[in-house]
């Protein structure tokens, strides 16, 4: 009998055979208990990390191992639709939802990768499909059309969608990944199609720079509004700045004159509003709002250094000096192109002089889980029962058998 | 073998305790989130009344045009969006807002630490400042009581005529709701309604079409249909009922100052 055998022994029912009163016992591995005990605990606390991927047709789910440098790979062909119907002129278009849960703080990255085999001519497989992918705020994190051809010999191409669940346990990101036949290739490997593999990997890593995000607006978004565009240049163009200077990058829009209409002067969206100044908004129905801009340099001006101002079509944008200025010098810079918030989180804000309307993003919309999460203290409260008449009994069968 | 016996009863002894420590931690956890929404509430600055006489009072705001009530809040976390208050019930909460994900503020308090009972937020497609068709707010159904639990009483009709409104205040301004529909539906599910993804309607037919699909899926009829271009404000929760079923109010804005 092994020691773990022989650490737990009880009683578990008494029967008469023959006549006689024959009592079974089973031993229980006291390991195996304290093992499925931990897993119980391990379970009710932290839940199995995960990759679910979704399309607006399909639902692909799939786990990772939590051991760094693990992976794995999933056939992600079916999230694409179907490949024979792609033309070689226009792009098809798929929208992805990502979602990683790492419960226990690993980072994981998401890729997207193509295997092909090795081929003897001047292409790869891999570049049988142009591929180009934006996240969901439009910006192109990844754009085939710009990288260079891979080597002929090349079996393996990783596409990387960013590294998810640094900062949240659970993080869901959206993705929009259009491709097309690359007609080079085809005409050269027609049919080699067969042969390219498309999957999905994540894998558990350490710090991993997050990819270079390439905010090419000029090469996926339609060309701008030229009304808009043209007003922008006069605005800036005819500015006088009597008023401190303000540090502006191109793209910013300068309203150095007295008032602006948005969906004329200014497209309608989201700003961050900042400067020397005062700018009051009217809407069409009347409402005004007035906001002071300083940025500290104007002595005994009360006032907030940026705002966010949402403004629409219709809307009247007036600018007028702070006391001690001949004019004001506001800067609206665009927020709602890129992730950035009221300015507790950093973010790169794309201002635009041009009207951005990035990608529209039709990806499918988690409904948040907003009830309580009862099973971990469901799960404690089993363990302590357990446990608890765990301890009785034992003290029972104790008592029993060295009383007697 | 007396000894091993008693081994074995000190190991399970010790994953009780640690069992228990994890129990106790979590009941701690969720009062102490109850004192943490006090302390909130006893932030917001109510203005004084002028004089003896009772004349609508400006409300008083800060030079970026924000209402003061809630500016000291806003200082101590910039995601603050707003407030929520149903009278008739205990919400009384202030709403966040993201806008990379409605995950951030599921399980977190108002200044970002975790928390299970996490805070009401705003929905990450919605404009925070306001200008919205659709204001979606979620929270969590707590069973203690907290959160949106309150929201189930709207499931009876006579508890919504008693408490027709919803009170909710962006940064800028003061709004007065008042409910037209109330309904379950299971995420997920075929006959799914997505009410979470109408933010702004593209036409009028669109907005028609969401206040039909309210209506149509309500648990009763206020006799209340909202017309085009109204703002509408939606609380979600989780329900009880079913697995992934969530319960929703949907309300129309009448008063906004």
């Amino acid at each position: 009998m092994t020691f773990a055998g022989k650490c737990a022994i009880i009683t578990v029912y008494k029967y008469k055979y023959k006549g006689e009163l024959v009592v079974k016992k089973i031993y229980l591995s006291t390991a195996s208990v304290l093992v499925t005990a931990s897993a119980l605990v391990t379970q009710a606390l932290a839940a199995a990390p995960s990759i679910s991927v979704s399309t607006d047709k399909s639902n692909v789910s799939y786990t990772y191992t939590a051991v760094n440098g693990d992976e794995t790979v999933a056939d992600a062909a079916k999230l694409f639709g179907d490949f024979a119907e792609v033309s070689d002129t226009e792009y098809s278009s798929e929208n992805l939802t990502i979602t990683s849960e790492s419960a226990d703080g690993n980072k994981v990255e998401v890729l997207l990768r193509l295997d092909a085999e090795k081929t003897d001519y001047t292409y790869s497989v891999l570049d049988y499909y142009t591929f180009v992918i934006a996240d969901g705020d439009g910006n192109v994190i990844y754009d085939g059309e710009a990288e260079a051809a891979a080597d002929a010999q090349a079996s393996e191409k990783e596409i990387s969608f960013g590294v998810f669940n640094s900062e949240e346990a659970a993080e869901t990101r959206t993705y929009t990944v259009d491709y097309k036949l690359n007609p080079e290739v085809v005409s050269a490997l027609d049919g080699a199609a067969a042969n390219l593999k498309v999957s999905i990997a994540s894998r558990v890593v350490d710090d991993v720079e997050e990819p270079d995000y390439k905010v090419s607006v000029t090469a996926r978004t339609p060309e701008p509004d030229t009304e808009v565009a043209e007003a922008v240049d006069a605005v800036t163009d005819t500015a006088s700045t009597a008023a401190p200077e303000v540090t502006s990058t191109p793209e910013a829009i300068e309203i150095n004159e007295i008032s602006k209409v948005c969906g004329k002067d200014i497209p309608a969206g989201r700003y961050m509003v900042s400067g020397n100044g005062i700018v009051k908004i009217e809407t069409p129905d009347g409402d005004i709002k007035d906001i002071v801009i300083t940025d500290g340099t104007i002595e005994g001006v009360e006032g907030v250094d940026k705002a966010l101002a949402t403004i629409n079509n219709g809307d009247i944008i007036t600018a007028s000096p702070l006391k001690g200025m001949d004019q004001p010098a506001i800067r609206f810079e665009r927020t709602d192109v890129s992730a950035e918030t009221t300015g507790t989180r950093t973010g790169t804000s794309a201002a635009a002089s041009t009207v951005p309307s990035g990608r529209p993003t039709v990806a499918p919309k988690n409904n948040p889980k907003t009830g309580e999460g009862s099973s971990e203290t469901v799960a404690l409260c089993g363990i302590m029962a357990v446990c608890a008449a765990v301890i009785g009994v034992l003290e029972i069968i104790k008592r029993k058998k060295f009383n007697s | 073998m007396k000894g091993k016996i008693t081994l074995i009863q000190i190991l399970f002894l010790f994953v009780f305790a640690v069992s228990a420590f994890f129990a106790v931690r979590t009941y701690f956890d969720r009062n102490k989130t109850e004192k943490d929404f006090k302390e909130l509430q006893s932030m917001v600055a109510e203005p004084e009344p002028e004089g003896e006489e009772e004349t609508e009072s400006v409300e008083p705001r800060e030079p970026n045009g924000m209402l003061s009530r809630y500016y000291a809040l806003y200082e101590r976390n910039n995601d603050m969006a707003g407030w929520i208050k149903i009278d008739g019930t205990n919400i009384d909460y202030p709403v966040m807002y993201n806008s990379d994900s409605n995950a951030y503020y599921l399980h977190r308090d108002f200044d970002g630490n975790n928390s299970s009972a996490g805070i009401p937020f705003m929905d990450y497609q919605c404009e925070p400042t306001g200008g919205n068709n659709n204001v979606i707010i979620y929270a969590h159904n707590m069973k203690n009581g907290a959160m949106f639990h309150s929201l189930l009483q709207y499931g009876d009709l006579d508890y919504e005529r008693s408490n027709p409104y919803i009170r909710f205040d962006t940064m800028y301004n003061r709004g007065i709701y008042e409910i037209f529909a109330v309904f379950r539906t299971e995420v997920g599910a075929e006959d799914e309604f997505k009410y979470y993804e109408f933010i702004n309607a593209e036409s009028r037919e669109e907005y028609e079409a969401f206040i039909d699909n309210c209506l149509s899926h309500s648990l009763y009829d206020t006799g209340i249909r909202p017309e085009y271009g109204e703002e509408l404000i939606t609380l979600s929760t989780c329900s009880y009922n079913a697995n992934n079923e969530r319960f929703v109010v949907v309300a129309r804005l009448i008063e906004k100052k």
